[in-house]
């Protein structure tokens, strides 16, 4: 059968044989980088919630040919044994099941993740981490700042050697941030990572411009003008040469894929990992006994873009998301005419 | 198909209590149907943020 691209990811979102779920173990952070976007107001996962986890995912695991686990925070090494916990409870039920693909990632800070602690992990199944780097360590402690106050970088990188001085069958993929303030050292630094770590297949780097992301410093930061980027990008990445992660391909965010949910420490459901602070990103709740309290009103949203063959709602529903005017915070579904007219 | 302001299940697609799609959209049920296509065998690395705002992720 001949698909579009945008058939293949309507396929993938629609299929019930798959299932994501990013897992929020705590939404504390040892970190306060300048330009989070998180407020910290949930802690760690309660025992129940993670019991309610694990039975979400017995109730699904069954029908399932594929089921991906992201964890994310908050920094998620902080609440390590939620992961452990989690992670162990699939690796025994998916035991036996040649015909089910599992797979977990981590976006991690970096700071706990020594070859110990990553060897543990890389046993559960998780085995993707994403650690982000704002350049060499005079740049980075000031931005990626530890909750205390101090530094970052020099443990971090003295973590990411070790990973790479192990056999761990393991990817890092090093997400380096761009701004107008680090972009002259970046040659420089770019170089001593790839002479560092991309002579290791399991290592890549994605560059990332930095964001107002909803931060409490958004107006404060200096952001790379949209114009211009591509180039910098095209220059930056010419110093990676083959180590660097090319431009992604086009695809639907997990936010649009109504198989994908985003379940956060005290066991509020959503959808994006971004608008944690937007109401319109509490879709519903998760129960203790593993079932799911979804208000399909406020999911609708976030999956309008497959009725309307419409990539840049399934590329960030967030950024579009239509929403009653006299209660702006509120999202609405726009479909049909009224939607098509609005984007014109 | 729905108008401005309808609610629940207006493009058709739904979620049970564990989480299942509820599909009651004809064409999109076409369009899905067949096999699991490269889209979801290549999996995703989430907040790679790879458009303005996070689109998402990358393929892996």
């Amino acid at each position: 059968m001949n698909r579009t691209p945008f058939e293949e990811e309507l396929a993938a979102a629609l299929t019930d044989e798959s299932l994501h779920l990013i897992v929020l173990p705590t939404e504390q952070c040892n970190f306060r980088c300048v330009y989070c976007y998180e407020d910290f107001a949930v802690g760690r996962m309660r025992p129940a919630t993670v019991e309610a986890v694990k039975r979400l995912i017995d109730r699904r695991l069954p029908g399932l040919r594929s089921l991906d686990v992201s964890w994310f925070g908050g920094e998620p090494l902080l609440a390590r044994a939620v992961v452990e916990d989690v992670s162990a409870h699939i690796t025994a039920s998916a035991a036996g099941r040649d015909d089910l693909r599992y797979a977990a990632d981590m976006t991690t800070n970096g700071y706990l993740l020594d070859e110990p602690t990553a060897a543990r992990l890389a046993a559960l199944g998780v085995r993707r981490h994403q650690i982000s780097l704002d350049g060499p360590p005079d740049i980075h402690d000031t931005t990626r700042v530890r909750a205390d106050g101090g530094g970052s970088f020099h443990r971090i990188r003295r973590n990411l050697l070790s990973l790479r001085d192990s056999a761990l069958p393991i990817r890092i993929m090093l997400r380096v941030h761009l701004t107008p303030a680090n972009l002259p050292s970046m040659p420089g630094f770019l170089a001593e990572l790839r002479d560092t770590f991309l002579g290791d297949e399991r290592f890549s780097v994605h560059l990332k411009p930095v964001e107002r992301m909803g931060g409490p410093n958004d107006a404060a930061l200096d952001i790379l003008p949209g114009a211009g980027r591509a180039e910098i990008h095209g220059t930056l990445a010419a110093v990676l040469g083959p180590g660097a992660a090319g431009p992604p391909a086009r695809s639907a965010c997990y936010a649009a894929r109504p198989n994908s949910l985003v379940i956060r420490a005290d066991g509020t459901l959503g959808k994006c990992t971004v608008a944690l602070s937007d109401p319109a990103n509490t879709i519903g709740r998760l129960l203790p006994d593993g079932t799911l309290d979804i208000d399909n009103e406020r999911l609708s949203p976030w999956l309008r873009g497959w009725a309307e063959d419409d990539w840049s709602a399934v590329g960030c529903p967030w950024a579009g998301m239509p929403r009653r005017p006299e209660r702006s915070r509120e999202p609405v579904l726009i479909a049909g005419p009224a939607a098509r007219a609005s984007r014109r | 198909m729905a108008e401005q302001g309808t609610a629940a299940g207006s493009i058709g697609v739904e979620l049970d209590k564990e989480g299942r799609i509820i599909l009651n959209a004809p064409e999109l049920m076409e369009r899905a149907r067949g096999a699991v296509p490269e889209a979801d065998a290549r999996g995703l690395v989430i907040n790679v943020n790879c458009v303005p705002f996070c689109g998402g992720g990358v393929p892996r």
